[in-house]
């Protein structure tokens, strides 16, 4: 009834900090990652078990939603952002961040008597869908402003109250005198898949996953 | 450097149309009608006959049970009446009311179809823009295995009909995913948490929701296989042991019963029987079906079983149907190498006399050519300048 023929699957990287540890991930599931290694500039490579594209982490999603690929690698931050029409099939458990809420920390009263006379906040973001979402929940009313980078600045500029971004070690917050006041989401990278895809290639996928959570259990084990 | 932009001269206007909508042109418009053609015949071979119903109804009527994903997502405005109206988002909802409106009760089962478009506010994805068409069939007054098949190998022998080779459709059932929401013990917010991650495709929180909630790990893993089971009937057999309750029994004989039809009508090797296929409507209550063609990342379409949508209407009645998108099937044909381009047989007839030529292409038509002539006096030359912009072969002088 189903295609038993065993297909290659067509799967995304993303440009940046998750590439290694995805290459390391499919290097130790027994995938040959060495040509992507080689530091060439090249952004497609053919192996014998799978054909990779590199994408800017961004656009991973697109990508294996009009199924140019069946799978994509991508932190969970994008996808909350964009909310794709795609399958999320896999936490790979690196790639590990948050997102927070920050406000300069001599500011704090400040912003609390501007919200009460000003009616909303000023929150500056890289991610103006999660920023809506978030306060949506919380009943606060924000005026959200869209950047594209440094976002840290637009508390100390007088550009906004508070800042809705990514936190890995939270150095720069501490260094641009800003402190968190809320955790909004624990991100982590994902394993996502082209929604036919996920139909026609099941056999492909479901194998796929099973050795990535294979991989992924080994690992907790030994951490504990 | 000149600005590549124009803009219109004083006083023109710059012709523009909104975003999410297209014109055909004449090569996509023949291929789109021998497409409908194919489709019309197929479904007419099986009984059906054609319905078409207003562009626009009541918000109200296409707001029925059409759950909340389609609500959001229609054009609504007012006409002079102070009536609320909407385009209609799709086809089923409309067809259902026609049939309770104007159809005696007395001589069900009926079969129609229809070929119209469809009004959507939702971002463009291949093929499926704010408006674009739909060719499907519902089959109203039949309930039951049997009537699911002939459903089904409609939709199958259409598609192999168009000129689609390579396709499959996907089989489940809603019952599946009740089944077990029921027996789970949870708030009925958890339920729709649930529901919500279910339909969103989230795997991960699904995973994630199942540890927090105070389950037995058997249940967790069944619920967990059963949203991945997909494959040839053996999964059913699966079904059948991860979930002996009679729910699922019941669903799993029906199922059986339809694939079997299927299989005599040598349609089951374009089946994958999947547990997990969540369709967005909420109108469905019985079987459950999807499109795929490896060349589109999107179904091509789907439909299912809908037994309590007339009761929406005052009428009660079995009834199941499906939708095609007649753009996505387009591009699948393009794909495959398969969409029969334009391959007619055209005559340009010029003279120095352009009443002459008009004569001659009479003369050429009314033996069934293609004929077209210059109105203008022209030579050779001219003529098959003409003819090669309009990729015309035959030229005749007089």
């Amino acid at each position: 009834m189903i295609n038993q023929k065993n297909e290659k699957l067509r799967i995304a990287l993303p440009k940046g900090s998750l590439i290694e540890p995805t290459l390391n991930l499919l290097s130790k599931i027994g995938y040959d990652v060495a040509p992507i290694r080689s530091g060439s500039r090249k952004l497609s490579f053919s192996t014998e078990q799978a054909d990779f594209i590199i994408a800017r982490a961004t656009d991973v999603p697109t990508y294996v939603m009009y199924g140019a690929v069946d799978l994509g690698f991508v932190g969970k931050d994008i996808l909350m952002e964009s909310t794709p029409d795609v399958f999320e099939l896999l936490d790979l458990g690196y790639g590990q961040c948050k997102f927070i809420l920050a406000e300069p920390v001599a500011k704090s009263a400040k912003a609390g008597e501007y919200y009460r006379r000003a009616g909303q906040l000023r929150v500056a973001t890289k991610y103006p869908n999660v920023t809506k979402n978030y306060f949506e929940q919380q009943g606060l009313q924000v005026e959200t402003i869209k950047l594209y980078g440094s976002i840290e600045l637009a508390p100390l500029a007088g550009l906004a109250d508070q800042i809705v971004d990514l936190l890995s070690t939270g150095r720069t917050l501490a260094e641009n005198n800003l402190q968190v006041i809320d955790e909004i989401a624990p991100i982590s990278c994902r394993l996502i898949a082209n929604y036919v895809s996920n139909k026609l290639k099941s056999v492909e996928i479901i194998n796929f996953v099973a050795r990535l959570e294979e991989n992924l259990n080994l690992n907790k084990k030994s951490m504990e | 450097m000149d600005n590549k932009v124009k803009s219109p001269s004083a006083g023109c206007t710059q012709p523009a149309i909104p975003r999410g909508l297209r014109d055909i042109l004449p090569d996509e418009s023949y291929e789109r009608r021998q497409l409908e053609g194919k489709l019309r015949r197929t479904f007419a071979a099986w009984g059906y006959g054609e319905v078409i119903t207003p562009t626009f109804e009541y918000y109200s009527t296409l707001a029925t049970e059409a759950g909340e994903s389609l609500q959001k997502e229609m054009f609504r405005f007012f006409d002079t009446d102070g009536q609320q109206l909407a385009l209609r988002p799709e086809m089923t909802i409309p067809i259902a009311r026609l049939v309770a409106q104007r159809l005696d009760p007395a001589s069900l089962p009926y079969r129609l179809y229809c070929l119209a478009n469809v009004f959507r506010e939702e971002p463009a994805h291949r093929g499926q823009a704010r408006e674009f068409s739909q060719a499907g069939i519902e089959l109203v007054g039949a309930g039951g295995p049997v009537a699911d098949a002939e459903v089904i190998a409609i939709l199958a022998e259409s598609l192999a009909g168009s000129g689609l080779k390579s396709f499959q459709i996907g089989l489940g059932h809603t019952g599946f995913f009740r089944t077990i929401l029921k027996s789970l013990n949870m708030s009925a917010q958890e339920r729709q948490y649930l529901e919500t991650m279910v339909s969103e495709r989230n795997l991960v929180e699904v995973k994630n929701f199942l540890e927090r909630l105070a389950i037995t790990d058997e249940d967790r893993r069944a619920l967990i296989k059963i949203l991945s089971l997909r494959g040839g009937v053996e999964v059913l057999d699966t079904a059948e042991k991860l979930y002996p309750g009679p729910g699922f029994k019941d669903i799993i004989a029906g199922l059986r019963t339809t694939i079997n039809c299927l299989k005599d009508l040598d349609l089951a090797d374009r089946l994958i029987i999947d547990l997990g296929i969540i369709r967005d409507f909420d109108y469905y209550t019985g079987i459950i079906f999807e499109v795929y063609c490896p060349e589109l990342g999107f179904p091509l379409g789907g439909g299912g079983r809908y037994d309590n949508l007339l009761s929406e209407f005052d009428r009660e009645s079995a009834a199941a149907g499906f939708a095609l998108g007649l753009d996505r099937l387009h591009i699948a044909l393009i794909e495959q190498g398969n969409a029969n381009p334009k391959s007619i047989e055209r005559h340009l007839v010029y003279s120095k006399q352009p009443e002459a030529a008009l004569t001659q292409a009479a003369k050429l038509r009314a033996a069934g050519k293609i004929a077209e002539s210059v109105l203008r006096p022209a030579d050779a030359k001219l003529a098959q300048k003409i003819a090669a912009g309009k990729g015309i072969t035959n030229l005749v002088g007089v």
